[in-house]
């Protein structure tokens, strides 16, 4: 008798502190995102203003891209003047289940009309080729490159986004900073 | 003569001093002083302002009248006045008429200024019945005197004579003061209550009433608080909380504590009030009204602790730019915040003091809800 009551309580405990972070979970919310912010120098020239040609991704190092994307702030300029600035999608398992994790292994990826560029830096690290690699941190945080990020440390400020346009000429015929290729007599 | 000539001239005589007797006898009996004709004299040295005034002085005049304020008129000149030093230098020599309905069981006594009154400070007697600035004299007999400033009175006793003379003071000096704290307050230097949070109320226990007048009579008869820039206050504005219970004594030099309340009828720019102090210490006035501006600024107050912070805003900053916000509502330095995310329109932007060029959030608004990053605590304080 003792024993079954014992159990009843127990389970009564059990279900209300299972049942009580349920109960205390409000509405749905956007968790806050990890942004990121760049200067980006391509063939050793740093952009400035605006530039619509040029757009940034970031996606898992298994190549999906972090959703939502985050469409003003993947163009040069399209948010900040001089900068990418961009709001990197947080995981959250209700509102946002293909965002970013913190801790995550993430990497960037710079076009310059539909041609890739090559990253070099930072480093392409466990990224495909092309790609470079960087780790998020908390939600709120910022990654800078030649920007402050937050906090202002050396974890989060670093330098400018660099990148190079590919040799191959098919490709290079898709940026302006590439040397048109000459035409054969 | 012959004799019986010499005794028709005796008769003759003694015929007209009867006559002579019969007819003077009359006069002289209403020329015979009767006691009740006799005035009453009131003999007064004068002090002004703590200077004994000397000889002759036209700026300085003296008035009597019963207690309901009508005149008693010295009885040698028939004026309603009488300057000082005009019958006696260095004193008023003033004769109270005691004859038939005139005859007073007591007297206001007031000294003027070139007509304006002061105020007389003098104890004993004080001013009894009298309006505020005069003494009462009791128990006048005629042909008796009254002696001020070491003149005998007649008889001359402590009833009669009094070793103080007349002792006046300005208008100006004759005021009751307040204060809160160690501030002087009137009408044109307001007492704030500061700040107060919408929906609270403020009290202020600093503050008091003096009676600077040296009238152990001063009676306060009201104190009350108004609210002047709401139009159409309800359950807000400024009040008295204490005294509520009147009329009060105050003996010269002491105080009355005050405690005065403020509630916010809104937020924005400071409400103001006045705190009306109404009593009977003005010279030859039965009401007199002290007033004291209230200031005071409903806010919405929110804490910040240090780390993240989750808020909303019930009433709009009245400038909403997050630089001056943080500048000017938030009560530690700017630099304590590291940053604040608003979700707007569908997406996130933030205010980073380390990155205002790209900083999308410039406006704090109703509305949103807002992510402070505070490195130390403080309060946001919205106006």
């Amino acid at each position: 008798m003792s024993l079954r009551l014992l159990l009843s309580a127990a389970s009564f405990l059990a279900v209300t502190l299972l049942s009580g972070p349920c109960f205390s979970q409000g509405p749905p919310m956007v968790p806050l995102p990890y942004v990121l912010k760049a200067r980006v120098i391509i063939d050793g020239s740093e952009l400035t203003g605006a530039d619509k040609s040029c757009s940034i991704r970031v996606k898992s190092v298994d190549g999906a891209e972090f959703q939502p994307v985050d469409k003003p702030g993947q163009t040069y300029g399209g948010v900040v003047p001089s900068r990418f600035q961009y709001n990197i999608p947080t995981y959250d398992a209700t509102t946002q289940p293909a965002g970013a994790k913190a801790g995550q292994k993430a990497c960037i990826e710079i076009y310059h009309g539909a041609t890739r560029l090559n990253v070099t830096y930072p480093g392409r690290g466990s990224c495909p080729a092309g790609g470079g690699e960087i780790t998020v941190l908390s939600p709120g945080d910022a990654l800078g490159f030649a920007i402050n990020g937050r906090p202002n440390d050396g974890l989060h400020s670093l330098p400018a986004v660099a990148a190079t346009t590919p040799a191959d000429p098919v490709r290079a015929t898709a940026g302006p900073r590439s040397a048109p290729p000459v035409p054969e007599k | 003569m012959e004799p019986r000539g010499l005794i028709r001239l005796c008769g003759l005589f003694f015929l007209a001093g009867l006559l002579a007797l019969a007819a003077a006898g009359p006069r002289l009996a209403q020329s015979e002083p009767s006691a009740p004709e006799y005035p009453y004299l009131l003999n007064a040295t004068l002090n002004v302002n703590g200077t004994l005034i000397t000889g002759a002085n036209t700026t300085y005049t003296v008035g009597v009248t019963d207690t309901s304020g009508n005149p008693l008129p010295d009885a040698a000149t028939g004026d309603a006045t009488l300057t000082y030093g005009s019958v006696v230098a260095g004193r008023f020599e003033y004769q109270i008429p005691m004859s038939g309905s005139t005859t007073p069981s007591a007297v206001c006594i007031s000294v003027y200024s070139s007509g304006t009154q002061l105020y007389l400070t003098n104890t004993s007697p004080g001013q009894g019945s009298c309006n505020p600035g005069s003494i009462e004299l009791t128990g006048l007999t005629a042909g008796d005197s009254t002696g001020f400033g070491g003149i005998p009175g007649e008889p001359n006793n402590s009833s009669h004579t009094f070793s103080s003379p007349l002792t006046a003071v300005t208008e100006a000096s004759a005021a009751i003061s307040v204060t809160c704290g160690s501030n002087a307050r009137n009408s044109t230097t307001p007492e704030s209550f500061g700040n107060v949070n919408l929906g609270q109320t403020a009290t202020d226990t600093t503050c008091k009433i003096t009676n600077t007048i040296a009238d152990s009579n001063l009676i306060i008869t009201n104190v009350t608080a108004s609210i002047t820039s709401a139009a159409t206050p309800t359950g807000c504005g400024f009040s008295v909380v204490s005294p509520t219970t009147f009329p009060i004594s105050l003996a010269y030099s002491t105080s009355q504590a005050l405690t005065l309340a403020f509630t916010p009828c809104g937020t924005g720019s400071a409400q103001t009030g006045a705190l009306t102090i109404t009593y009977d210490g003005a010279p030859g006035s039965s009401a007199s009204t002290y007033c004291v501006g209230l200031a005071g600024t409903g806010v919405t107050a929110i804490n910040l602790v240090s780390g993240w912070n989750l808020i909303g805003l019930a009433v709009p900053f009245s400038n909403a730019a997050v630089s001056n916000v943080l500048s000017k509502d938030l009560t530690v330095p700017a630099s304590n915040v590291s940053v604040i995310w608003a979700y707007v329109n569908g997406q996130w932007q933030y205010w980073d003091p380390n990155d205002t060029t790209g900083s999308l959030l410039q406006q704090l608004t109703t509305g949103n809800g807002y992510w402070f990053f505070m490195t130390r605590a403080g309060t946001l304080t919205i106006k």
